[in-house]
């Protein structure tokens, strides 16, 4: 582009979309409540699209200007007006100036009549060679033009086909983008369904576990007063079984101090004491009161009877000996399964 | 991106407030409506026009409101710009035909001729004065331009602007040709 005021320069840079975003949003702002400054924007746009049709911007200028121009339908159709203006004045020679031509002429003269020959005056000596000169010369324009004009569409459809490039490689970036996304996604499904897996096997794991103790310990409660032979309180024992847990509870007595007890397990069967526990506390829950003792099962395994007794002793005041509290029946069978 | 209705009321309103002279009202009306345009359409936007009355049916509603706007042009820029935004943020923004917009240019023999016809036709409906301001832009270099600037009595600014009007001119004419009205 040529040399141009400060203003120009501005309104330039601006076309070019070479100014900042903060002084791009003030100029638009200005040319769209100043109707002057507005118009002379689209005037030297004209203007610049002029010099790019002619070839006459900078390199710089030019991939600035292809950049932004070339990329929409409006601007192009602008483009190519100004190419058809240029290509209906160009035989007329870029290096004419203002002097040569009468601004109030009348004609317009045609492509076919290049006023640049219509106008020119050879000296009478050389009138012959510089006619062949000036038309050599005219014909070679009018090529260079037509060269110039091919260039500048074969360089507009080269910007559009790097545009389409670009769209696509952009496109595809996306593409990229939303895959990784759509696998990182996928990823963590996987490692949500594993996770779920891995929950459902412990807890199936667990389920087999904590049927393993619910067989290693059996749980029998002793209650006084149901003593009956008839039908005692009753406990299976499995091979997989290791304790019988006795809950043994007491009458509801009025307070007494604190005591140690002791547990006798006789088999009923010739009164044989088949398993013993000393030191035993006492619990309290609400109003009952009860020991809790965990008998081996191969003790009740190795009586090789049913029918068991169970003493309750607690240590007399003294603490030399035990008194018999309660006693309680039961029965303890074995399964082979 | 929705467009508002603008009642006929507003409308109304809106011209008032643009002049009270109900002809030059309409004329700062499409002063102003060609500005959005041109701002929308060197942001890039695919449909211009529609951003543009969008854009004007806001400020109407913003007046309809009860809004003192100050300098309505000033204002109309802080509404389009947020009309703008709004629009690159449209998830429903048209994307999709960029390829057939680059892949499909005129440019078959008949065409060229026959838009090159309509220029010389509408060159040689200009007034000669004018015919020759163009023809005289269009081939002259800064220096040459500069010359006849001077030998009009005018500056380049106006000089330029003056043949930005003729051409205006001349490509509406070349538009209707071309179209065949």
């Amino acid at each position: 582009m040529n040399q141009t005021s400060g203003s120009d320069q501005k309104i330039i840079r601006y076309l070019l979309n070479e100014l900042s975003a903060h002084d791009q949003a003030r100029f638009e702002e200005a040319y769209l409540s100043d109707g002057s400054l507005f118009e002379q924007v689209q005037a030297l746009e004209e203007e610049l699209i002029e010099n790019y049709v002619k070839g006459d911007l900078s390199g710089r200028e030019r991939s600035r200007f292809e950049r932004h121009y070339l990329a929409s339908d409006q601007r192009r159709a602008r483009i190519e007006a100004a190419r058809d203006l240029v290509q209906m004045c160009s035989p007329r020679s870029s290096t004419k100036t203002a002097t040569d031509g009468n601004i109030g002429s009348k004609g317009f003269p045609s492509l076919l009549h290049p006023w640049s020959l219509a106008n020119w005056r050879p000296a009478p000596v050389f009138g012959a060679a510089a006619a062949l000169l000036s038309l050599v010369v005219a014909g070679l324009v009018i090529e260079l033009l037509r060269l110039r004009g091919q260039f500048a569409t074969v360089s507009e459809e080269l910007v559009a086909i790097e545009r389409r490039a670009e769209e696509s490689e952009r496109r595809l970036v996306h593409e990229r983008e939303q895959l990784a996304e759509e696998r990182k996604q996928s990823v963590e499904l996987r490692e949500k369904l594993e996770n779920l897996y891995s929950q459902l096997n412990r807890s199936s794991r667990e389920q087999t576990n904590s049927q393993a103790p619910k067989n290693q310990i059996v749980f029998l409660a002793l209650t006084p007063g149901i003593r009956s032979i008839i039908k005692p309180d009753r406990a299976v024992i499995y091979p997989s079984t290791r304790f019988v847990e006795l809950r043994v509870e007491l009458e509801d007595r009025e307070s007494t101090p604190p005591r140690s007890y002791r547990v006798v397990v006789k088999a009923v069967d010739g009164d044989r004491e088949i398993w013993t526990q000393e030191g035993i506390k006492l619990r309290r829950r609400n109003s009952a009161r009860y020991v809790i003792v965990r008998a081996p099962a191969d003790r009740f395994k190795a009586a090789g009877a049913q029918d068991f007794m169970l003493t309750l002793d607690a240590l007399t005041a003294g603490g030399k000996g035990y008194e018999e509290l309660e006693s309680y029946y039961f029965q303890v069978t074995a399964s082979r399964h | 991106m929705k467009i508002l209705d603008l009642s006929e009321e507003s409308f109304f309103r809106l011209l008032a407030r643009l002049n009270t002279d109900p002809v030059l009202a309409g004329e700062e009306y499409e002063k102003l409506r060609a500005r959005l345009m041109y701002f929308f359409e060197r942001k890039g936007c695919r449909t211009p026009a529609e951003l543009t009355d969008e854009t004007i049916n806001r400020i109407a509603r913003k007046m309809e409101e009860g809004l003192e706007i100050e300098d309505l042009f000033k204002f109309s820029y802080g509404v389009a710009r947020l009309v703008l935004l709004e629009h690159w943020r449209d998830p429903k923004r048209d994307w999709d035909q960029l390829d057939q917009r680059l892949s499909s240019p005129r440019s078959d023999r008949e065409f060229d001729e026959r838009r090159l016809q309509c220029m010389e036709k509408c060159l040689h409906e200009l007034p000669s004065e004018e015919r020759d301001l163009i023809v005289k832009n269009c081939t002259l270099d800064k220096k040459g331009k500069e010359e006849v600037a001077r030998a009009l009595g005018l500056t380049m600014n106006a000089l330029r602007i003056r043949t930005f009007r003729i051409r205006t001119k001349l490509h509406e004419c070349r538009e209707k040709c071309i179209s065949g009205s």
